[in-house]
């Protein structure tokens, strides 16, 4: 399955640059998807995790304590955003440094383990896919940080 | 796939939101990030605001610095009073930038009479300079 990392324009900002992925054959992101699933259910929700991107993008940067972190394999820097307090609705992403996160899907966490939930297990081992690729390339200088480090050059299109 | 047009609602999304909720939401966030930055001043851990504040569940600290609590106006003035920082001031710091050059200096001298030549190969001169970033 080919994919590209796309950036999010609407998002990102002098803070950070928000990323996500664009699937081959498809139109949309993986975040704009978790938008369409959840916007007829979850509208508030959608709404507040939007505006919080802009806000880190704008305003704060993807600082640490707005996600909840180790989502993934150690250190590939797989996460979720905090999710709000009584909701279920996660979204996750991977986070390099404050300056940069790559937004992946997400869906309703309806049990406590990841591994009871198919649909975020999905959604959570692709970005743990896409993160080890992503460090082979940063190893390789196929991608690279820009000097001011709030962003991304090279080559963003994986076989995942 | 780089000239593939990307269909998305987020724009849509964003224009849905309330200019006073979309205010609430960048507060609660500035807010956490304010706390954050007077910890790491103070060199807190979150157990040390939890202390401070006389709390005594660390999962309270950690809502508080997700950028999703909506603080009482009592527990902010109780964090400014530990903390030593106006949580109410969210006025946006002007952060200084700092730019770091790397030069490799090589210096040869012509001078062979006295056979004086000298190679300075790969000194490093470090630059600091401060500017401050304009919006």
């Amino acid at each position: 399955m080919k994919c590209e990392l796309t950036k999010i324009e609407e998002l990102s900002g002098k803070r950070a640059s928000v990323y996500s992925v664009l699937i081959e054959d498809y139109e949309q992101t993986l975040f704009d998807i978790f938008i369409e699933e959840n916007k007829r259910l979850h509208l508030s929700e959608i709404q507040d995790i939007v505006q919080r991107l802009k806000t880190i993008g704008t305003k704060t940067g993807a600082r640490e304590q707005f996600f909840k972190l180790h989502e993934g394999n150690p250190g590939d820097g797989v996460c979720a955003l905090f999710d709000l307090p009584e909701k279920n609705l996660r979204l996750y992403c991977i986070r390099y440094s404050t300056q940069i996160i790559i937004l992946g899907g997400g869906g309703i966490k309806f049990v406590r383990a990841l591994q009871n939930n198919s649909k975020l297990t999905k959604e959570n081992y692709l970005l743990r896919e896409l993160s080890k690729q992503i460090t082979e390339r940063i190893k390789e200088k196929d991608i690279r940080f820009t000097i001011d480090g709030n962003d991304f050059e090279g080559d963003f299109v994986f076989d995942l | 796939m780089t000239n593939k047009k990307r269909k998305s609602s987020i724009g849509e999304i964003l224009a849905s939101v309330s200019p006073k909720e979309a205010k609430r939401i960048e507060n609660r966030m500035l807010i956490a990030s304010k706390i954050d930055e007077a910890m790491k001043t103070k060199s807190w851990k979150k157990k040390d605001l939890m202390h401070a504040v006389g709390k005594t569940n660390p999962s309270e600290i950690t809502r508080w610095l997700s950028g999703t609590h909506n603080f009482t106006i009592d527990t902010l003035t109780d964090l400014c009073f530990v903390l030593g920082v106006d949580l109410l001031n969210l006025e946006e710091r002007q952060e200084p930038v700092i730019h770091r050059y790397n030069f490799t200096v090589s210096v040869t001298s012509k001078i062979k009479s006295n056979c004086y030549e000298n190679t300075m190969a790969n000194s490093q001169l470090y630059f600091e300079k401060t500017a401050t970033l304009s919006n």
